[in-house]
C-alpha cells in the first residue's frame, strides 16, 4: 500500500528531499543502529539499576502486547510471531529512550505503525518518530496533557462558544474528561482504523497548524454535541455520550468539518495569545497568503503576563 | 411509573487495582453480561451504568468509573476519586503481587477521598483459574478484616459472584445512607437522588442548594 511508503516520511524516517539511494543509505544506517539499541539494551542486566528497570518494564509490556489489536489479522491467534516483534520494539524504544520508558497506551500506538511498516527496524524508528517528533502525541506526563487541553479549552472557546460556555458552567465540566483518550490514542477507539489513521496521516502533515488533532476534537463536538448543549447534560453524561459514540461516528465528516474549522481559525483577525503557538512547526505555509492575525493578551495572573511576549495588548 | 431510568438513587463507584487484574472484565461482565478474553488496555477513564435494587423497591443506579491500572495523570485521578461513594478495590488471585499493592491503592483511594466518607470493597478476581492460584480466599479475607472492609472473591468469565459483589457494595452504602452516616450533598456527586424521588423530602438538600443562590446576587462576588 501507498502509506508503507508515505509514512516513513511523515514519520521522519526520511526527509522529504531524498533520493532513493539516499534513503536505502539511511535505511541500512538505522538498521544497524537499531542492533546496538538491542545489543545495549541486552548487556544492561549487568547493572542491578538497570535490570530492575528493564524488569519492570518488561512486566507491564509483556500485559499489554498481548491484548492490543488482537482481533486485527496481523496480530491474531497464539503464539503470533507479530506479537513478539511488538514487544521487542517497546523494549527497545524504553531502552532508547528511558525518561519516556513504557506508559499504557504506546502499544495502540505502535500497533498500526507496525501493520502498515511490517519491518522491525523501520517500524521501530517511525515510532521514535512519532513519540519524539509529532506533537500530536501527548506524551504521558501532566504538564504536557494539560498544555494540550488548554490549547484545546481556547480553541473551544473561538470556535464553539456556546459549547464552552456549557462546559464551563458545570463543575469539572472543563477537564474535558471525553476527549483524553482522543488525545492518548489519537482517536484510534473512536472511530474505525481505516478512518482513524486518515486522521493520523491529516495530523502528521502539519498543514497549516501542528495541532490539527485539536481541530478533530472540535470537530467532534460540533458535530455529535449538539444534544449536549441542547438538553443541557452534565460532566458525566457527556462523558457517557462521547463514549457511546465511539466507532459509531463518521470520520469522513468529522474531519471535513475539522478542515472548515481549520479553514475559519485561519481567517480569524485576532487570535488570543495562548494560541499563537499552535502553528510553529508547520511553518511559513500558515497565514502566508492571507493576513496575520493580530495576538490580544489574555493572560489573567501578574506571573503569566510577566511571560507573555503579547502582554499589554488587550483585544 | 417504573421504567429502567427510575431510580431512586445513584452512587459512583470507582474500580482501582494493579493492571491486567480484571478491571475492566469485571465491569463488562457486570453491566454487559459478556467476557472477552483480551480487552484493549483501559485508557483514559471509561465509565458504565447499571441499576440494581438494594431492597425491594428500591433502586440505585451504580455509576462505575473504569481507571487505567497505570494511570498517567494524577490531577484527573483525584477528581475521579473525590467524587466517589465506593471503592473496589480489585487484585488478581492467580498473581500475588498485585496483592500485595492493594495496601497503596487503598491508602492513595483514602487520601485522596477525604474528607468524604466512603465504602471500600477488596474483590478477588479469576477464581475460574483455580489451579493457577497464588492468593488464598483465607489471605484476602486476613487482609479485609483488617482494614475492616468486605471481601468477595469472583470470576467474570463464568460470571461467578460478579453480581453479589455490586450488590454487596450498593447496599452497604444504601445503609449508611439510611443511618445517616453519608449524606446527600450539593457540590459532591457520590451519592445523587434519582428522578423518582424528585417529590420526596430526600431531594430536599438539592433545593436548599438551590435556594440559597439567589442571596448570593447582593454580595460582592458577582
Amino acid at each position: 500500500s501507498v502509506a508503507k511508503e508515505v509514512w516513513p516520511f511523515l514519520l521522519h524516517l526520511y526527509p522529504f528531499d531524498s533520493t532513493f539511494d539516499q534513503r536505502e543509505q539511511i535505511r541500512h544506517n538505522k538498521f544497524l543502529h537499531y542492533q546496538k539499541i538491542r545489543a545495549r539494551r541486552e548487556t544492561a542486566v549487568d547493572d542491578p539499576e538497570q535490570a530492575q528497570f528493564f524488569h519492570d518494564v518488561e512486566a507491564i509490556i509483556e500485559k499489554d502486547v498481548v491484548r492490543t489489536d488482537r482481533s486485527h489479522p496481523y496480530f491474531k491467534g497464539d503464539d503470533n510471531p507479530n506479537l513478539r516483534v511488538m514487544k521487542e520494539i517497546l523494549l527497545n524504544y524504553a531502552a532508547y529512550c528511558p525518561t519516556m520508558g513504557y506508559t499504557q497506551g504506546m502499544s495502540d500506538l505502535l500497533a498500526p505503525i507496525l501493520t502498515i511498516i511490517q519491518h522491525e527496524s523501520d517500524a521501530f524508528w517511525c515510532f521514535v518518530g512519532l513519540m519524539n517528533r509529532t506533537i500530536f502525541i501527548s506524551t504521558p506526563t501532566d504538564d504536557v496533557m494539560e498544555k494540550q487541553l488548554r490549547y484545546l479549552r481556547e480553541l473551544l472557546l473561538l470556535m464553539s462558544p456556546a459549547f464552552y460556555e456549557h462546559c464551563a458552567k458545570l463543575s469539572d465540566g472543563l477537564d474535558l474528561l471525553f476527549a483524553h483518550r482522543w488525545i492518548l490514542l489519537c482517536f484510534k477507539r473512536e472511530f474505525p482504523e481505516r478512518e482513524a489513521l486518515r486522521m493520523w496521516e491529516a495530523c502528521w502533515s502539519h498543514y497549516q497548524t501542528d495541532y490539527f488533532h485539536l481541530f478533530i476534537c472540535i470537530s467532534i463536538m460540533a458535530v455529535y454535541g449538539e444534544d449536549i448543549v441542547q438538553q443541557n447534560l452534565g460532566t458525566d453524561d457527556m462523558l457517557l455520550h462521547f463514549n457511546s459514540l465511539a466507532m459509531h461516528m463518521s470520520g469522513s465528516i468529522v474531519l471535513k468539518k475539522a478542515r472548515s474549522l481549520l479553514y475559519k481559525f485561519r481567517l480569524l483577525q485576532r487570535i488570543p495569545c495562548c494560541l499563537h503557538d499552535i502553528s510553529v512547526l508547520a511553518g511559513p505555509g500558515n497565514w502566508d497568503s492571507h493576513h496575520v492575525p493580530q495576538v490580544y493578551c489574555i493572560c489573567k495572573t501578574d506571573q503569566e503576563k510577566e511571560r507573555c511576549p503579547f502582554s499589554g495588548i488587550c483585544m | 411509573m417504573d421504567n429502567m431510568y427510575s431510580y431512586d438513587y445513584q452512587f459512583r463507584l470507582i474500580v482501582v487495582g494493579d493492571s491486567t487484574v480484571g478491571k475492566s472484565s469485571l465491569l463488562r461482565s457486570f453491566c454487559d453480561g459478556v467476557f472477552s478474553q483480551d480487552p484493549d488496555p483501559t485508557v483514559g477513564v471509561d465509565f458504565n451504568v447499571r441499576i440494581v435494587e438494594v431492597k425491594p423497591g428500591v433502586k440505585v443506579k451504580l455509576q462505575l468509573w473504569d481507571t487505567a491500572g497505570q494511570e498517567r495523570f494524577r490531577s484527573i485521578t483525584r477528581a475521579y476519586y473525590r467524587n466517589s461513594v465506593g471503592v473496589l478495590l480489585i487484585y488478581d488471585t492467580t498473581n500475588y503481587v498485585s496483592f500485595t499493592h492493594v495496601t497503596s491503592w487503598l491508602n492513595e483511594a483514602r487520601a485522596q477521598i477525604q474528607p468524604y466518607h466512603s465504602v471500600f470493597l477488596l474483590v478477588g478476581t479469576k477464581i475460574d483459574r483455580e489451579s493457577e492460584r497464588q492468593v488464598t480466599t483465607e489471605e484476602g479475607k486476613a487482609f479485609a478484616d483488617f482494614h475492616n472492609i468486605s471481601f468477595i472473591e469472583t470470576s467474570s468469565k463464568s460470571s461467578l459472584y460478579v453480581q453479589e459483589a455490586f450488590t454487596m457494595i450498593a447496599r452497604e452504602i444504601y445503609d449508611m445512607l439510611t443511618e445517616g452516616r453519608i449524606h446527600v450533598q450539593s457540590g459532591w456527586d457520590g451519592v445523587k437522588t434519582g428522578p423518582k424521588s424528585a417529590n420526596s423530602n430526600q431531594s430536599q438538600p438539592i433545593e436548599i442548594a438551590q435556594n440559597v443562590q439567589p442571596r448570593r446576587n447582593g454580595c460582592c462576588s458577582s
